[in-house]
C-alpha cells in the first residue's frame, strides 16, 4: 500500500504494479478527508522536506498545515470490512409492525394476531425472531402498502453505502437502491415473501449476506386456495348439473317428438291396412261364399271365380305396394321414379291404358327419406288413380324433370278431364272430393305444391312440384 | 321336342303349382323339382333341363348365387328367375348375372308362366320399362370402350329407348314395321350382350385389381 500526499488516498499496491504493467487502465483509490477525522485535507511537501514519513513502528506521519497527522494502519478500518446491515422497521398500511436494533430498550415486534399494533400489544424480542430465522406474519388485508426501511451500521461516511434488494417471491432481479434505505411495496398478494438486502461501501467492499426478513402475508379466505378449488368444483358441478339437465330436457322433446311420428305412422299403416286391404278381403270373403253354392254349373259361378282371383291378384299387390310404402330404408330419387312408373304400368295395363315414360337418365342418387318417398309416392298413385278412374283416357304419361333444386312430376292423360264443369277448364281445379284431398294431404306433408290443369290439346295435367331438399334424409 | 323346366323354389306349395302346371302344358316336361339350390345343382346333370324357373329368395345358396354357378357350367339353359321383390336394381342383378328373363310372384296368371317360358325358348324375352331403363345406363355409365361383342347396335338402342319410354313390344314392332318376335330376339340378344358386358367389367375390375 502506498500513500500519495498533496492529498490523502489509499491504493493496492497490486492495482498500481497492474497500471505499471499495462494490463489495466484504472486503479481503485480511498481518498480521506476532514469526515475521516484528518486536521486538514492538504498536505504539502517539497523535494527537501518530504509531505510524508514511515517510522519503523509502521506509523505514517504527515505534516499539514494545522499540524501532523499520523495514520496508523493498524487501527484503521480495514477496507476490506464490508458495511453491517439490519432491518430497521418494516410498516404495513402505515402502521410499524416490526422494529428493530437501535433502540436502546431492544428490538420490538408488532406481531399478529392483534393487529394494528396497539401500544399494548405482547411484542417479540427481535432476537427471539433471529432464531426463528425472522418471520413476520401480517394478517388478511394488512399490507396494500409495505414499507421496509433498512440500514447499514458504519462508524463513518454512512450515507456513502450503497443498497441493493429484492423482495424474492415478487422481485425476480435485485433492485439497485442506491443510498435509499426503504423498500416499498403495493397490493402484494397474499403469501411467502423474502426480503433481502445487500449493500457496498465506498471501498468495494460487498455484504453478500446482507440482512432478511420472510414475510408472511395471510390470505383472506377468499384468496385461498381451498377457496378456489371450492369455487372451481362448485361451478363445475352447476356447469355439469345444468348440462345434464338440458341434454335430459333434449332428449326429452326428441323422444316426443319420435313417439308422434311414430304415431302417426302407425296410424297411417293402420289405415293403409284397414282401407286398403280389410275392404277388399271383405270383398273376398263374400265372394268366396257366394261361390260355394252346392250348383257350381248355375250361371255367373265361373265369373264369380275370375273375380275372386282377379281380388286376390289385387289384394297381393296392395299388401306388396303398403309394405314397399312403409319399408323404413331409404330410397334414391331413381329408384322411387323406378318404383312410380311400374306402379303406372301394373295399375294402368289392365284397365287398357297406355303408359308413356319420360325419366331424365341421371336423376340424383341422393337418398331421400323414406317419409319423403311415401308421400311423393302417395301424390303419383292418386293422380294415376283420377286418371284411371274418372278421365277414359287410353294414354297416361309420366314426367319426371329437374331443374335447379326442384322436382317436378308431371302425370298426365289423353281423357275429357275429370272436372265435369266445362267453365273451369284450362284454370286451377278447385280441391274437392276425396281423390283430391287424397293428393293435397301429403303434398303438403312434403312442403310442395300441386295444380290440376286442363290443357287445350285435352285431357288433364296434375303438376306436382317439391323443392329438393325438402325430400332428403335428414 | 318338349322344353325340359326344372324348378328350384322353396314354398312347397306354390313348387307343387307349378310343377303341376308344367306338367300338364302341352310341350312342357317337368324335369325336376326342388326345394334349395344345392339339391338342384346335384341333380343339375342328370335333370338336363333347357329352362331353369329359380327363385331369387332361396335359404343357403341364394338364387343369384345358383344362377352364376348355371351360367358357368352350363350357359345354354336359360334361367327364368322368379321373385316376391319387384325392386329393379335386385331384377338387373339377376339379368346381369346371365337371367333371361324374370316372373313375378304370385304371377298374375297360370299363363303368364307357361308364356315366359314359351318366349324364353323361342329366344325372346320380355323386359320391363324401368329393367331397360337399367340397361340404358349400365351400358352407358361403362363407356364405349368396349369390345365390339358387348356394344349395343342402333337398332338395339332404339328399341331400348322405346321399351323404356313404356312401350310395348307389339307397340315397337308397329312402329319400326318388324316382326314382333323379331323384337322379342333383340331384347334377348340385349340381355346376352348385357350378361357378356358385366363379365367383362368384373374381368377387366379382376385385371386392374390384380395389376395393382
Amino acid at each position: 500500500m502506498d500513500w500519495i500526499g498533496s492529498w490523502h488516498c489509499r491504493v493496492r499496491k497490486s492495482d498500481l504494479e497492474a497500471v505499471a504493467a499495462g494490463g489495466a487502465r484504472k486503479f481503485h483509490c480511498n481518498t480521506y478527508n476532514e469526515d475521516d477525522g484528518l486536521l486538514a485535507d492538504e498536505t504539502n511537501g517539497r523535494q527537501n522536506h518530504p509531505s510524508a514519513c514511515k517510522t519503523s513502528d509502521g506509523r505514517i506521519w504527515f505534516p499539514t498545515p494545522r499540524g501532523v497527522v499520523v495514520f496508523d494502519p493498524r487501527y484503521l478500518p480495514d477496507v476490506a470490512n464490508p458495511p453491517s446491515l439490519a432491518i430497521e422497521q418494516v410498516r404495513a398500511n402505515g402502521q410499524p409492525v416490526y422494529e428493530n436494533a437501535s433502540a436502546p430498550d431492544g428490538p420490538v415486534l408488532f406481531n399478529d394476531p392483534t393487529f394494528p399494533a396497539s401500544p399494548n400489544a405482547p411484542v417479540t424480542p427481535a432476537s427471539e425472531m433471529r432464531d426463528r430465522g425472522l418471520v413476520l406474519s401480517i394478517p388478511p388485508g394488512g399490507a396494500h402498502v409495505l414499507e421496509i426501511q433498512y440500514t447499514a451500521s458504519t462508524f463513518k461516511s454512512a450515507e456513502d453505502v450503497h443498497f441493493k434488494y429484492r423482495l424474492k417471491g415478487f422481485d425476480k432481479e435485485w433492485v439497485d437502491a442506491g443510498s435509499r434505505r426503504t423498500a416499498f411495496y403495493g397490493n402484494l398478494r397474499p403469501g411467502h415473501y423474502q426480503f433481502q438486502v445487500v449493500g457496498v461501501n465506498k471501498y468495494g467492499a460487498w455484504n453478500e449476506s446482507g440482512a432478511g426478513l420472510t414475510i408472511q402475508l395471510q390470505p383472506h379466505f377468499h384468496e385461498t386456495w381451498w377457496f378456489y378449488t371450492l369455487c372451481a368444483l362448485v361451478i363445475g358441478t352447476t356447469v355439469l348439473a345444468f348440462h345434464r339437465w338440458r341434454l335430459g330436457y333434449v332428449q326429452r322433446i326428441h323422444r316426443l317428438e319420435r313417439d308422434t311420428a311414430l304415431t302417426q305412422d302407425r296410424t297411417r299403416i293402420v289405415r293403409d291396412l284397414h282401407d286398403g286391404l280389410g275392404a277388399q278381403l271383405t270383398q273376398l270373403t263374400i265372394l268366396a261364399e257366394l261361390s260355394d253354392q252346392p250348383e257350381s254349373g248355375q250361371p255367373g259361378f265361373e265369373e264369380r271365380l275370375r273375380q275372386l282371383s282377379r281380388l286376390a291378384r289385387g289384394t297381393a299387390s296392395q299388401l306388396k305396394e303398403i309394405v314397399w310404402s312403409n319399408h323404413p330404408c331409404d330410397e334414391t330419387l331413381d329408384g322411387l321414379a323406378a318404383r312410380i312408373c311400374q306402379y303406372a304400368e301394373q295399375f294402368l295395363r289392365p284397365a287398357g291404358i297406355r303408359c308413356r315414360f319420360n325419366l331424365p337418365e341421371n336423376l340424383p342418387l341422393d337418398r331421400i327419406s323414406a317419409d319423403a318417398r311415401h308421400h311423393l309416392f302417395l301424390v303419383a298413385k292418386e293422380a294415376l288413380n283420377n286418371a284411371a278412374k274418372h278421365s277414359a283416357a287410353t294414354e297416361v304419361s309420366v314426367e319426371v324433370s329437374l331443374s335447379e333444386d326442384t322436382l317436378y312430376l308431371l302425370i298426365a292423360d289423353n281423357g275429357r278431364g275429370f272436372d265435369p264443369r266445362p267453365s273451369h277448364h284450362n284454370s286451377l281445379f278447385p280441391i274437392t272430393g276425396h281423390g283430391l284431398r287424397n293428393m293435397r294431404q301429403p303434398t303438403e306433408s312434403l312442403g310442395g305444391k300441386f295444380a290440376i290443369t286442363h290443357p287445350p290439346k285435352g285431357g288433364t295435367e296434375v303438376r306436382f312440384e317439391v323443392s329438393l331438399h325438402l325430400l332428403a334424409v335428414s | 321336342m318338349n322344353t325340359r323346366v326344372s324348378i328350384v323354389e322353396d314354398d312347397k306349395s306354390f313348387r307343387e303349382h307349378l310343377a303341376a302346371l308344367i306338367g300338364s302344358a302341352p310341350g312342357f316336361v317337368c324335369a325336376g323339382s326342388h326345394s334349395s339350390a344345392e339339391a338342384a345343382l346335384k341333380h343339375l346333370s342328370f335333370d338336363k333341363p333347357d329352362v331353369v324357373l329359380l327363385d331369387v329368395e332361396l335359404p343357403g345358396m341364394s338364387g343369384l348365387e345358383y344362377l352364376r354357378e348355371i351360367k358357368a357350367r352350363l350357359p345354354e339353359i336359360e334361367v327364368v328367375m322368379l321373385t316376391i321383390s319387384d325392386d329393379s336394381q335386385t331384377l338387373f342383378k339377376a339379368l346381369e348375372a346371365g337371367a333371361s328373363g324374370y316372373l313375378q310372384k304370385p304371377p298374375a296368371s297360370p299363363v303368364e308362366i307357361l308364356d315366359a317360358l314359351a318366349e324364353v325358348r323361342r329366344s325372346g324375352s320380355p323386359m320391363s320399362s324401368q329393367i331397360a331403363r337399367l340397361v340404358v345406363k349400365s351400358f352407358h355409365a361403362r363407356g364405349r370402350d368396349r369390345r365390339e361383342l358387348e356394344q349395343l347396335t342402333s337398332r338395339e338402342e332404339e328399341i331400348l329407348a322405346f321399351v323404356s319410354q313404356g312401350f310395348h313390344t307389339k307397340e315397337i314392332a308397329n312402329t319400326l314395321k318388324l316382326q314382333s318376335s323379331t323384337v322379342a330376339t333383340h331384347l334377348h340378344n340385349i340381355y346376352g350382350k348385357l350378361h357378356v358386358h358385366s363379365r367383362a367389367a368384373a374381368a377387366s375390375a379382376y385385371t386392374r385389381q390384380t395389376a395393382r
